[in-house]
């Protein structure tokens, strides 16, 4: 059903492209925000994604691949936003979401793990997090991944592997990260 | 489970966890414009046309033909590389439609020329809100050209002409200027703009001036100034 939709879409059907989107653009967004932690970032990376999307899907071959190219236009976006954001922002990182917006009552320990998180998640490029979230949060493959990001399987390989070592090292304990702390303060 | 186990778990956790949905203005701010924007006709369209078996070799060749016919003339056209707008010795009039754009970038940086909108861009699109303040947005080419301006709800008034903000972004240039915080992050000072606002029958003209410190590099160098025409329909 969705692949004629995306036919009729093609063919410059404006209501067939807003039902598709209508059912994509949650997923777009969840995706764009967690790579790039600002929703108004996050916003316009996926407004970009959709747009450029209704102009070039007369080009798109396989209709069955609607996703996946959609995965791959608005995680372009992401980099470009990404790179605007940097030049913008000295190196200002919005949390997102903020702790009184989390579910549950989460204790000290918890919110510990997630500053670390944030902080070594702000601290990846955004090819890496682009990686991490297609992998762990979209749930792809590493090979659909690399097809997505447009690198060989074997570089989306090593970008989640180190991305995934930072995380990792962010929530190991105080006092293994003490030595290098104290080494930064000199 | 393993240490490791725990804390990968950890991360997936945390990278699950957030906002699943785009607000709903949002989403109608995104899907509302698009019936009104144009696509781009695919070759591989008209390619598939040609080749169907009635019509077989012979049309393809055909088409071949005038593709290379076409680029040919593109590539020789003045000011027209690829979809892009080039800088152009001297500015021309917009040959699209009522959202156009013209732009001198003079002073420092690597973006200095003159720019004007290609009617073939991806995105070429004027959005009025109903606050009375205006967006314009513009992508094209690749690399990609991202322009986002701003004018504010108050700057047809007369105490209103700083309020613009404008983002550039082409390869490997870069600036924004937003001196009355449009948009926020611009410092006071930082920059000077002034717009003014030229009500039409069918469209209204944004004429903008700016000087404001080329951020090609990431950080604040030499005075870039712009002169920026931008025509929306009403």
């Amino acid at each position: 059903m969705d692949e004629e939709l995306v036919r009729r879409a093609a063919r410059g059907d404006a209501e067939a492209f807003d039902a598709l989107a209508r059912d994509r653009i949650d997923r777009l967004f969840s995706i764009a925000i967690r790579i790039l932690r600002d929703h108004h970032d996050a916003e316009d990376a996926v407004q970009q994604a959709l747009w450029t999307a209704w102009s070039d899907l007369p080009g798109l071959r396989d209709p069955a691949r609607l996703d996946a190219w959609l995965y791959r236009l608005v995680v372009r976006a992401s980099y470009r936003a990404a790179g605007r954001s940097r030049r913008r922002r000295a190196s200002v990182v919005r949390i997102v979401p903020d702790h009184d917006e989390l579910p549950g009552v989460l204790d000290a320990d918890q919110v510990t793990d997630r500053d670390a998180l944030e902080r070594a998640f702000a601290a990846l490029s955004t090819e890496q997090r682009a990686v991490v979230v297609l992998h762990h949060y979209v749930g792809l493959g590493l090979d659909e991944i690399a097809s997505i990001v447009g690198v060989p399987a074997g570089t989306a390989r090593s970008r989640l592997h180190y991305a995934l070592q930072k995380l990792r090292a962010a929530l190991e304990p105080v006092e293994t990260a003490t030595p290098a702390v104290a080494e930064s303060g000199r | 489970m393993s240490g490791q186990e725990r804390m990968d778990d950890a991360v997936r956790a945390w990278i699950r966890s957030g906002p699943e949905s785009a607000s709903a203005e949002f989403v109608e701010r995104t899907l509302q414009p698009i019936p009104r924007m144009r696509q781009r006709r695919s070759w591989r369209i008209t390619l598939e046309r040609f080749t169907q078996p009635v019509v077989a070799f012979g049309g393809a060749m055909a088409l071949v033909v005038v593709l290379v016919a076409g680029l040919g003339f593109l590539a020789l056209r003045p000011g027209s590389v690829g979809g892009l707008p080039n800088p152009t010795a001297s500015p021309g009039p917009s040959a699209g439609g009522l959202t156009s754009f013209e732009m001198t970038i003079s002073g420092a940086g690597p973006a200095t020329g003159t720019y004007r909108s290609d009617p073939a861009a991806s995105v070429n699109r004027c959005t009025h809100a109903a606050d009375g303040s205006w967006r314009y947005i513009y992508v094209s080419g690749q690399p990609p050209i991202n322009l986002d301006l701003l004018i504010g709800s108050g700057a047809a008034a007369s105490d209103g002409s700083s309020q613009v903000a404008l983002e550039l972004e082409y390869d490997p240039g870069y600036f924004r200027f937003d001196p009355s915080d449009l948009r926020g992050g611009d410092p006071p000072g930082r920059s000077t703009a002034s717009v003014t606002v030229a009500a039409g029958p069918t469209s209204t003209t944004f004429t903008i001036t700016a000087v404001t410190p080329d951020r090609s590099d990431g950080t604040d160098r030499d005075p870039v100034h712009v002169d920026m025409t931008v025509t929306c329909p009403n």
